[in-house]
């Protein structure tokens, strides 16, 4: 099952397993490359995306700041990495941001 | 065609949509940034809030920080630093955001409220023996210290008369 502990990551986090140098060669590449990279990085790591207790909570509140928008499977892989502690959140975000946009 | 954009740091062009830290530019893609970085860090910022035994100011901005710092370099930093001369409202909404100097400000009575207990007291006490006029004072009062008359009290009028004159920007943040 899952190794992203949603409900057990502590609030400070722990060291990523990549550099950011690594994270950034990858995001320089094109989506399609960053969402294979993604799926390996989970699988390797039987990470998976499972949502958690305060989904609906989330979802309430992105609807009412208007920004309902749905996240998809590679999103959502970020997350659980991040959650497991296998990216920051930078990386995290920077991943996402080059998926998105290339 | 001109874009309605939030740029109170005047550098969209080249710094992204409030200079986020990917320099993003395209709000839909902001969105998705955003929301992410809500997702991954709401349980954490819930839990912590439900530590506090009281909520302060401080912890609006830790909160803000928590949720978004991965995002924006400036999460969790006071508004009035960044945009103290800009008046938000939530895309699509006219209430403006309240300025942060609302917000920080501890709960207080209107100074116009007169003195409770003794002086009504002491005022029904004169009312009953000469005329009704300090009845009508005492019903004022109440009215004052309505729920609605106080939350009026925390965010003046001239306050929202005096930021709705300025410039009013759309905030999808």
């Amino acid at each position: 099952m899952s190794a992203a502990t949603h409900f057990t990551a502590p609030l400070q986090s722990s060291p990523a397993m990549f550099t950011d140098e690594q994270v950034k060669c990858i995001a320089n590449t094109d989506s399609q490359t960053i969402a294979a990279w993604v799926r390996s990085a989970a699988g390797q790591r039987h990470i998976m995306y499972t949502p958690s207790i305060l989904r609906k909570f989330a979802e309430a509140a992105s609807r009412l700041s208007d920004a309902d928008v749905e996240l998809d499977e590679i999103e959502h892989l970020l997350i659980a990495l991040r959650r497991a502690h296998v990216l920051t959140q930078r990386q995290r975000t920077m991943l996402q941001a080059a998926y998105l946009q290339r | 065609m001109e874009l309605n954009v939030l740029d109170p740091f005047g550098d969209y062009e080249t710094a992204g949509y409030l200079r986020n830290f990917e320099c993003v530019k395209d709000l839909d893609v902001i969105a998705k940034l955003e929301a992410a970085a809500f997702k991954d860090n709401v349980v954490d910022a819930v839990r912590r809030l439900r530590r506090r035994p009281s909520l302060a100011y401080s912890d609006v901005l830790e909160t803000h920080r928590l949720l978004f710092n991965s995002v924006y370099p400036w999460a969790g930093e006071d508004r009035s630093i960044h945009a103290p001369d800009i008046a938000i409202t939530r895309a699509g909404y006219k209430t403006l955001f309240t300025h942060p100097k609302d917000i920080a400000a501890p709960p207080t009575m209107p100074s116009t409220v007169p003195q409770m207990p003794q002086t009504c007291v002491n005022t029904q006490e004169k009312s009953s023996a000469t005329s009704p006029t300090p009845i009508l004072s005492s019903k004022e009062t109440a009215v004052r210290f309505s729920p609605s008359s106080a939350n009026n009290a925390a965010a003046p009028a001239s306050t929202c008369a005096g930021i709705s004159s300025k410039k009013t920007n759309s905030c999808t943040c």
